[in-house]
């Protein structure tokens, strides 16, 4: 009789096991906690291991997928709320680091037919892994049933990754609540749906109102997943993140082509969770402007009409332009009337056409007896294709017209009288060209901006810059062979020292080939007032007379008794 | 362990990159007056007066002058966007390293000409082609602009599969 007693409890034992392995324990707070293992160990209809070369704890590849189910007895018991609700599956030889790319081993779980999140298996080569996943509440309450199912190295269709699961745990908190409703699913938004490498990502929580049934405080958890190349979502962890636990995760977190994925769940007040919702960005692009050029290489990220900065002479470097105003007649050639540093910013679009010029000119010295003028002409511009363009002086900033009357140019007067800027004292009769003036330049900076970019050769630079005597706009004088604007007047050409001949293209030359103005390489100092220019720099006499063969540096040797330096 | 190795690689070919042009005198060290030193092979001259002196008639008084470079991209991947060209020149003199002059992009495949004005005294150039934050530099001297380049930029992966 005992014996039979006992073979009856056994059999009891064991269908109690089987239709129910899961248990049940209770915490504080009237929380109870259903854990269920299903592993090798477990049977129909739990599991069930169809061959030895498949399922719970064989080493199996990509053709031996399986599956499992779990169950949650009190699924449907009048006021039981899910307080959380995961999947912790234990795995050996996971090889799906972030370093295999999109070679990795990628085991894909899913629930009833539903892709989890994280999107595969995560773990190391040659080490037993956990992967705690988070689970639908649809998956768990539609009918207490969770069938489960692992695809085996999802890349490839034959024998490459293997891998052996040893483990997968079910574990629902859940407590009893009349009356009370879950919190709604959130519906999630980003201020920046298609971020680059310079954007946060923030999830915005837009709805819905309310965001719980019976007006419950509800409060949200935020899980960050993200695909570095592997063409699925991990941990943020996993792959070697910070852990975000906030809405927020940084741009400094983020690199160019990863995509990132939130999954945010909702909790009340009284601990119940709710549907969780996921937001996906696209992946992070490296164009912030969507102009075609990187943000590591755009000198304008956020400016799709600007890419890049290019320079005349150079970066941060200036070459110098010096004047004598006597034109048409032969000066003193102490080429000090005006004095001028200068560099241009070209800035240019992915097309590489230039959308802005940005001159900046330091008057450095006047050795005038008369008002210059000074202005500068653009080749190829034409006043029409300007949408703006203005002069900044001691940070202020005046707009500009270009100056009428050019047809075939675009012109600009930087300023109608230089020694508005540069004016003699009581002690200096100039500025900046006698001994012991020592004064600041002044810095004058031309901006314009065209309407749309146009092709400008800025090998061109630093194009036809010009003087003019009194507000005279008929007298100009120029470099060397640069030809003069529509508003001067031909008619002094050929008089006194001047040997412009217009047919051959020579302009502003005397009959020795002299010019009334240079473009020197550097910041070059400038002669004092009346030192000849061949005695502040001997070796230019040489440079010029065997045509630049020689002396090619000649501006780098001074004489310091005939030039003006800054102390 | 089952061996397997994949590998992918990027290459990323500057071709053809030649000087086109050149104009102006020659160069010295330094666009910056720096003292009163006038070297032995700087002679006096007969002349001190700047209205005393004859030029050719074609004389400019540059000290700049124009170059024109053609740089082509040859890029073996699927390319997305431009890549870009950096040139700078190198300044030893002025204790700056490179001096940024030009900044553009050229889609891969197409060339680009870059006309530039440049202190005649530059000698040595940088040349930096960017592409998904891959960068490729090439230094180069006035002289090497007159050769054909061909360089190239690998990046290599290994992935392994489990053994039987």
């Amino acid at each position: 009789m005992k014996s039979y007693i006992k073979i009856v409890l056994l059999i009891l034992l064991y269908t109690s096991v089987s239709a129910h392995p899961g248990e049940t324990s209770s915490g504080d707070n009237g929380v109870y906690t259903y854990t269920q293992t299903i592993d090798s160990s477990s049977s129909s209809p739990y599991y069930t291991s169809y061959d030895t070369s498949s399922g719970f704890g064989v080493y199996a590849y990509y053709n031996k997928d399986y599956g499992w189910q779990h169950n949650f007895p009190d699924y449907n018991l009048s006021g039981m709320n899910i307080l959380s609700a995961t999947l912790v599956i234990t795995a050996w030889d996971v090889d799906s680091e972030a370093k295999w790319g999109t070679q990795g081993e990628y085991d894909g779980i899913s629930l009833d037919g539903v892709d989890l999140n994280p999107g595969l298996l995560q773990g190391s080569n040659d080490t037993i892994s956990v992967t705690e996943f988070n689970l639908p509440l649809e998956g768990i309450t539609d009918d207490g049933l969770l069938d489960m199912y692992i695809d085996i190295d999802m890349n490839h269709n034959y024998r490459y990754w293997a891998t052996r699961l040893d483990k997968s745990v079910l574990s629902i908190s859940y407590k009893f609540i009349q009356n009370n409703e879950n919190p709604s699913q959130p519906e999630l938004s980003s201020s920046i749906p298609a971020p680059s490498s310079i954007n946060n990502l923030v999830i915005l929580i837009n709805g819905p109102s309310p965001a719980d049934p019976d007006n419950d405080i509800v409060s949200y958890t935020y899980r960050w997943y993200v695909d570095v190349g592997q063409g699925f979502y991990v941990d943020d962890e996993f792959a070697g993140k910070i852990n975000h636990t906030s809405n927020t995760v940084l741009a400094s977190e983020t690199s160019v082509f990863e995509r990132w994925r939130v999954e945010v769940t909702p909790m009340d007040s009284k601990g119940a969770i709710g549907p969780a919702q996921v937001y996906t960005w696209p992946a992070i692009t490296d164009d912030s402007d969507g102009d075609g050029v990187s943000d590591n290489e755009d000198d304008y990220p956020l400016d799709a009409l600007r890419a890049y900065n290019s320079y005349y002479p150079a970066y941060n470097n200036f070459n110098t332009l010096l004047f004598e105003d006597r034109w048409p007649k032969k000066g003193d050639y102490d080429l000090n009337d005006l004095v001028v540093h200068f560099n241009f910013t070209f800035i240019s679009d992915s097309s590489n056409k230039i959308k802005e010029i940005i001159l900046i000119s330091d008057l450095i010295a006047s050795g005038a007896m008369i008002d210059n003028g000074f202005g500068i002409e653009i080749e190829g511009l034409l006043d029409t294709q300007i949408e703006s363009a203005s002069i900044e002086y001691e940070g202020f900033s005046d707009s500009i017209s270009a100056e009428g009357g050019h047809t075939q140019s675009a012109v600009f007067i930087i300023a109608n009288d230089v020694s508005e800027y540069m004016s003699g004292t009581n002690s200096f009769s100039f500025y900046n060209t006698e001994e012991g003036d020592n004064r600041q330049a002044q810095r004058l900076i031309l901006k314009i901006v065209l309407v749309e970019s146009v092709s400008i050769d800025i090998s061109n630079a630093p194009f036809n810059p010009f003087i003019f005597p009194d507000n005279d706009r008929s007298k100009e004088t120029h470099l060397i062979n640069h030809a003069p604007t529509q508003l001067a007047d031909s008619s002094y050409f050929g008089s006194f020292s001047d040997h412009t001949n217009i047919e051959e293209g020579r302009y502003y030359l005397t009959a020795t080939g002299l010019p009334w103005a240079l473009e020197i390489v550097g910041k070059v100092d400038h002669p004092k007032e009346k030192k000849d220019f061949a005695k502040a720099y001997p070796a230019v006499v040489e440079w010029a007379m065997e045509n630049g063969s020689k002396n090619i540096d000649w501006y780098v040797y001074p004489v310091s008794t005939y030039i003006w330096s800054r102390n | 362990m089952l061996d397997k190795v994949l590998k992918h690689m990027l290459l990323l070919s500057f071709l053809s990159i030649g000087i086109l042009g050149c104009s102006g005198g020659g160069g010295g060290s330094n666009g910056e007056p720096t003292d009163l030193y006038i070297p032995e092979d700087k002679p006096q001259t007969s002349i001190n007066s700047f209205s005393d002196i004859s030029v050719s008639p074609d004389f400019n008084w540059d000290s700049s002058g124009k170059i024109s470079i053609n740089a082509k991209i040859l890029l073996n991947a699927q390319a997305i966007g431009p890549v870009s060209v950096n040139l700078s020149f190198y300044d030893y003199s002025a204790g700056i390293n490179k001096v940024a002059v030009y900044k553009g992009s050229v889609d891969y495949n197409t060339s680009i000409r870059l006309n530039l004005r440049l202190p005649l005294y530059i000698q040595d150039f940088n040349l930096r082609g960017a592409y998904q934050n891959i960068f490729y530099d090439l230094n180069l001297s006035r002289k090497d602009l007159q050769n054909l380049q061909i360089i190239e930029l690998s990046h290599n992966t290994d992935s392994a599969g489990d053994s039987l």
